[in-house]
């Protein structure tokens, strides 16, 4: 895993990623801590036929999951000596189980601080219908470049 | 008189903590928890740090319920997790629940009624970690 330098980083620098939620992954997710967050009580995450009856189309990803993921191409990014400060997500359409979806990150906003700085990023998911069910704002502390 | 729709709840619990629980980092916990996410990060796949993430999946009692009476569907809207201090294996986390505030806003589609519920993580040393916030948004779907 490399490492990113805050002297390295301009606004307009991207991230990029890809996640198809498969629904193996959602349901090893809701059994981590059955009854926790993401319990589906209302068949949504697991029962194709109830989740018909709620309106999709086909089971969908528990918001936690989908989070988790997105949250994951910063931490991936930011590597071993990054520090994620604090991530602010809207939950804008559901994830439906087999979206194929790109997570992209866009650095909007750069802020110098002791021992490197503070990067402010877009993050967010787009499926392939072309909408982005997440969508937020990241803030990441990297460190600087030895010397610098 | 105004044509805004009304909408109620419990305002004494606003802004009132509750202690929902108090639960281990294990690293078996983490382990798997990266597994399934499929965490990279040396920090969280070697070193026992756990992802910011991870908190947001352990499972403490519920909080309070400002119990909103408003519209016929109720979805999660958004989350917000703040960092605070590093949370590793051993550590030892106790949760504090409150329901922060109730608020209405009215657009194109409607008017929706916002709760936002807080959970502050605290460890073993008395120092806040984190702040999760959730917010559901109750609305008037149809007739």
């Amino acid at each position: 895993m490399s490492q990113p330098y805050f002297d390295d980083i301009d606004v307009g620098d991207e991230i990029e990623g890809a996640w198809t939620a498969q629904r193996a992954q959602v349901l090893e997710y809701i059994a981590l801590e059955p009854g926790g967050p993401a319990d589906d009580t209302q068949g949504r995450f697991t029962d194709p036929v109830r989740a018909k009856k709620l309106g999709f189309e086909r089971p969908i990803v528990p918001g936690a999951l989908s989070m988790s993921v997105l949250t994951r191409l910063v931490t991936d990014w930011m590597g071993p000596a990054g520090n994620l400060e604090s991530i602010d997500i809207n939950f804008r359409r559901p994830v439906l189980q087999e979206d194929a979806l790109r997570s992209l990150g866009l650095v909007i906003d750069t802020e110098p601080a002791e021992d490197g700085g503070r990067v402010r990023i877009d993050v967010y998911f787009e499926n392939d219908r072309g909408e982005r069910p997440l969508q937020g704002v990241a803030v990441v502390r990297l460190p600087a470049r030895a010397g610098s | 008189m105004s044509d805004e729709p009304l909408f109620e709840y419990d305002e004494n619990v606003i802004g009132v903590e509750h202690n929902v629980g108090t639960l281990e980092v294990t690293a078996e916990r983490l382990t798997r928890y990266c597994e399934v996410v499929g965490e990279t990060n040396p920090r969280y796949v070697e070193e026992g740090q756990a992802p910011p993430s991870f908190l947001q999946r352990m499972r403490f009692a519920p909080g309070p319920d400002p119990r909103v009476r408003f519209g016929n569907v109720t979805f999660h809207a958004g989350s917000r997790l703040e960092m605070l201090a590093p949370v590793h294996v051993g550590d030892t986390l106790t949760g504090y629940a409150q329901a922060k505030e109730v608020y209405a806003k009215t657009g194109r589609s409607g008017t929706m009624v916002f709760t936002v519920r807080r959970l502050t993580y605290r460890n073993q040393d008395g120092e806040d970690v984190a702040y999760s916030d959730q917010t559901t948004v109750h609305r008037q779907v149809g007739e």
